[in-house]
């Protein structure tokens, strides 16, 4: 238990780092804009709800992270509470199809998405079959990591 | 995969929650596994059986483990 309380608070400081980076990053750019533009008011509309949408894309899950792993932190209970729930195998397992479901379905939908795109847009076809080659050659790589492993 | 972990629990007066305290598991895994639908680990199999005080063999019906129909997707 002594070892997760140091993961968490590692985990703490890198998403209190994360929060503090995404929002100062956020701010700078909107400032250099607002610089560029003359004014804040002169800046396009559509630069300043890329911006927002970063930062409350950012922010948000780091915020409610730095939450619950300081409830965690202050509370032993909520701390074994976080251990069962990170470590529980039937919790691991249904992560594990989660994420080899999405993989499949993103491959799939790439997939279609190449040659609906064939007929249209040789640059977005092109683009679909990189993105497929990388999924793929990690795929292949992490395979031979972890078969190594274990 | 069939499990005596429901009666064991009930002739016991042992809530899920605390079994599942107890193993370091979630209620959940506990419901999953007393309804059939999630097999439990080798080393889950053990602490359950360990807590209940019994064999493994004697928790867990083994008879129709040929039968497991493992979720392949």
């Amino acid at each position: 238990m002594i070892s997760f309380k140091k993961v968490i608070e590692r985990r703490l400081f890198i998403q209190i780092v994360k929060a503090t980076v995404i929002g100062v990053l956020v701010i700078v750019a909107l400032f250099i804009k607002a610089r560029l533009a003359g004014s804040i008011d002169a800046v396009d509309s559509t630069e300043i709800s890329i911006l927002v949408g970063l930062l409350v894309g950012g922010e948000v899950p780091s915020l409610r992270a730095i939450r619950k792993y300081r409830q965690s932190l202050s509370s032993p209970a909520l701390l074994e509470e976080l251990h069962i729930a990170e470590t529980d195998e039937r919790n691991r397992m249904v992560t594990l199809k989660t994420c080899r479901a999405t993989v499949q379905l993103t491959v799939a939908l790439l997939g279609f998405g190449g040659i609906v795109a064939l007929f249209f847009s040789r640059t977005v076809l092109i683009t679909i079959g990189a993105i497929l080659i990388v999924i793929l050659l990690s795929y292949v790589g992490l395979w031979l990591y972890y078969s190594r492993k274990h | 995969m069939k499990t005596q972990i429901r009666e064991l629990r009930k002739k016991r007066r042992i809530s899920q929650e605390e079994l599942a305290k107890a193993v370091h598991v979630t209620r959940h895994t506990i419901t999953s596994i007393e309804n059939e639908k999630y097999i439990a680990s080798l080393p889950l199999a053990y602490k359950i059986s360990r807590f209940f005080g019994r064999s493994i063999e004697e928790v867990f019906d083994f008879s129709d483990v040929e039968e497991i129909d493992y979720d392949i997707f």
